[in-house]
C-alpha cells in the first residue's frame, strides 16, 4: 500500500517521526481515525461527494441554490470550488471520466444517478466542469448529448488564461480556447 | 549550424564529442563501428525521437539508466544549447538550460532532414510508411500538427475500444457519437495540414525531380481516406460496419500518398534506381520547404550518398547549397567524389571512437 506523492525519503521521515514523537494514545487515535475512514466515510447518496452521513452537508444545506448542479470528475474538485466560495449551488461527482480504453464507460460513472436527479427535481442549469483533457471533453459532450432534448440549460465552464496569466507565455491551445470563449465587456 | 555535439550513454557511445565543420562532414568507418549512431544522435537531439526506432529504450546504452544528448547550435551569431535526456521513464528536453514542459515545444526548433536507406520504403512500402513520412515532416513545419496528431490517435484508440465493447447491434450509442465528432474535429485539421503540405511539396518536386531524373512527368497526389468535411457523416454511415470489425474504417489514419509517372503508379513500373531518385527528390523538397521558412535544416545522409553516381552526388550537393550543414556517412572515401565537395571535414570512426579528424579544402 502506497500513498501518492510520498516517495522513499518522505516515507522514511514519516516513519521516524512517528517513532520519535508519537505517544501511546497517538497511535490509538491514528488507527482509530483510519478505521473510521473505512467504516464511516461513503459517497453521498445524492451527489456522490464523500460524507459521513446519508446525504452530504452541501446537499442538506437548503440555503444553497437548488436550481443549479455543477458536475465534476472527483470529490476533490468539489473541495476546490468550495474553497473558492463563488459557487453556491449543488454538485454532482461523476467519479471519473469516460475512457473506453481504460474500461470506463457510462455505466462506470455516476451518470445514471445524474439523469435520475434531473428527472426528479426541476433543476434549471447543469454546469459541466470536467477537466480540459480529451476525456474530460468527451465526458462533457456525452452528458450534453444525453440532455439535448430536455429543458435543462447545459453549460460548460470557460477555458482560457489563468488569473494573472501572461498572453505571451500561453500555449497555442490555451490561446485558441481563450479566443473561442471570449465575451463582450 | 551545429558547432558542438555530445552523446553520453547513447547507443554504443559512452562519452562522445564532436566539433563539426560548418559545411560538410564525412563520417567514415566500417560496418557497426557507430557511424549511423552519430546521425541518429543528431536526429534525436533535434526531433526528440529517432528515425530508427519507435521507443527510446534501444537508444540508451546497455546497462545505463539514461542517455544524454547535448548540442550547441549557432544561428545568426547567438549560440543556443539543446539538451535531451532519455530515460526508461521518459524524456526531458531543455533549450538554453530551460526545461521544456512539452516535447512539442522542443521538437522542431532545431530542424533536421535525414536521408536514409529506409526512405525507399516511403515509395515501395505500405501506406503506413507514407503517413509516417507526412507526419514527421509536417511536424517540423507546423508546430500545432504534433498536438493534433496525438489527440487524433488517442481518440481513435478510444473509439475503437468502444466499438469492441458494444454489440454489433448497438448502432445507437451517444458515446460513439461524441467520440466520432471529436475524432472528425482533429481529423479535419490533419487532412487540411496534409493537403497543404503535399501541395507545397508538389510544387518543389516539379522543379527537383526532373533535375535528377530522365522521367519528366513524375507527380505525387495526396489520397485522403475521407473528404475534409465529410468524416463525421461517414463515421455515422459506416458505424454498423465498424461495429462488426471492431475498428474505425475511415479517417486520416487510412490516408495514403500516391506516386505517379503521368497516370501510372510508380510502384508498378519504376526501377530500383528510379525509386531511389524519388526518395531523394522527396527529401530534397522537404529541405527546400524548411529552408524557405527559416534557416536551412541540418541534412543527414545516412549511407545513401555513396550509392549515388558521380553526377547525382554533384546534383544533390548543388541543390543543398547556401549554408546547409551536411553530415554524410560512408564505409570509405572511395565512393565519394571528393572534387564535388569544396571544403569538408573527415571523421574516422572505429569501435565507437573517433580515431582521426582531417580538414580538407
Amino acid at each position: 500500500m502506497r500513498y501518492p506523492g510520498v516517495g522513499r525519503k518522505t516515507a522514511e521521515r514519516f516513519a521516524l517521526h512517528s517513532q520519535n514523537h508519537f505517544k501511546d494514545d497517538d497511535y490509538e487515535r491514528f488507527s482509530e481515525v483510519l478505521l473510521r475512514v473505512k467504516e464511516e466515510i461513503r459517497p453521498c447518496s445524492v451527489c456522490g461527494m464523500f460524507t459521513d452521513q446519508e446525504r452530504c452537508g452541501i446537499c442538506r444545506d437548503e440555503s444553497r441554490d437548488q436550481t443549479r448542479i455543477l458536475v465534476v470528475e472527483e470529490s476533490r474538485d468539489v473541495l476546490v470550488f468550495e474553497r473558492g466560495g463563488d459557487y453556491r449551488g449543488l454538485y454532482h461527482v461523476l467519479g471519473g471520466v469516460l475512457s473506453p480504453s481504460e474500461g470506463v464507460g457510462p455505466d462506470q460513472l455516476r451518470i445514471r444517478e445524474l439523469l435520475e436527479r434531473l428527472r426528479n427535481h426541476a433543476h434549471e442549469e447543469l454546469i459541466l466542469a470536467t477537466n480540459l483533457s480529451d476525456e474530460g471533453e468527451t465526458t462533457a459532450l456525452y452528458i450534453q448529448r444525453l440532455l439535448k432534448d430536455t429543458d435543462v440549460l447545459v453549460t460548460r465552464i470557460a477555458y482560457g488564461l489563468p488569473a494573472g496569466g501572461d498572453v505571451s507565455y500561453a500555449d497555442e491551445v490555451t490561446l485558441g480556447k481563450a479566443l473561442e470563449g471570449r465575451k463582450k465587456i | 549550424m551545429l558547432e558542438w555535439l555530445e552523446l553520453h550513454q547513447f547507443r554504443c557511445y559512452d562519452a562522445f564529442t564532436m566539433e563539426p565543420d560548418p559545411s560538410i562532414n564525412l563520417i567514415i568507418g566500417g560496418n557497426a563501428q557507430g557511424k549511423t549512431s552519430i546521425l541518429e544522435g543528431i536526429h534525436t537531439l533535434s526531433l526528440g525521437r529517432s528515425y530508427k526506432t519507435q521507443t527510446d529504450g534501444p537508444l540508451i546504452k546497455q546497462g545505463s539508466d539514461f542517455a544524454r544528448l547535448h548540442g550547441r547550435v549557432r544561428r545568426g551569431g547567438r549560440p543556443q544549447s539543446f539538451e535531451l535526456v532519455l530515460s526508461h521513464a521518459g524524456k526531458k528536453a531543455s533549450v538554453n538550460g530551460v526545461e521544456q514542459a512539452r516535447l512539442s515545444d522542443y521538437a522542431g526548433r532545431l530542424r533536421t532532414v535525414v536521408f536514409a536507406p529506409e526512405d525507399l520504403s516511403v515509395v515501395k512500402g505500405g501506406p503506413a510508411e507514407r503517413r509516417g513520412f507526412l507526419d514527421v515532416e509536417i511536424s517540423q513545419l507546423d508546430r500545432l500538427y504534433v498536438g493534433h496528431l496525438s489527440r487524433y490517435r488517442k481518440l481513435l484508440k478510444e473509439r475503437n475500444e468502444r466499438l469492441k465493447q458494444l454489440k454489433p447491434s448497438d448502432t445507437e450509442d451517444a458515446l460513439l457519437d461524441v467520440l466520432g465528432e471529436q475524432l472528425a474535429h482533429y481529423g479535419r485539421k490533419l487532412i487540411r495540414a496534409r493537403a497543404a503540405f503535399v501541395e507545397r511539396l508538389s510544387a518543389k518536386l516539379r522543379d527537383i525531380h526532373p533535375a535528377l531524373s530522365e522521367e519528366d512527368d513524375f507527380r505525387i497526389a495526396y489520397q485522403p481516406s475521407v473528404d475534409e468535411g465529410g468524416h463525421s457523416r461517414l463515421l455515422r454511415e459506416r458505424r454498423a460496419y465498424d461495429l462488426l470489425r471492431g475498428s474505425t474504417s475511415t479517417g486520416p489514419h487510412r490516408d495514403d500518398l500516391g506516386f505517379y509517372y503521368g497516370e501510372h503508379p510508380v510502384r508498378e513500373i519504376a526501377s530500383q534506381g528510379q525509386i531511389r531518385t524519388i526518395a531523394l527528390a522527396l527529401k530534397l523538397a522537404v529541405v527546400d520547404l524548411l529552408a524557405e521558412e527559416r534557416d536551412p535544416p541540418l541534412v543527414l545522409l545516412d549511407d545513401v550518398f555513396s550509392e549515388l553516381d558521380r553526377e547525382r552526388q554533384k546534383k544533390l550537393l548543388g541543390r543543398l547549397e547556401g549554408g546547409t550543414q551536411i553530415f554524410i556517412t560512408a564505409t570509405d572515401l572511395s565512393g565519394i567524389h571528393l572534387d564535388a565537395l569544396g571544403s569538408y571535414r573527415v571523421f574516422e570512426v572505429e569501435a565507437a571512437t573517433i580515431k582521426g579528424v582531417t580538414n580538407y579544402g
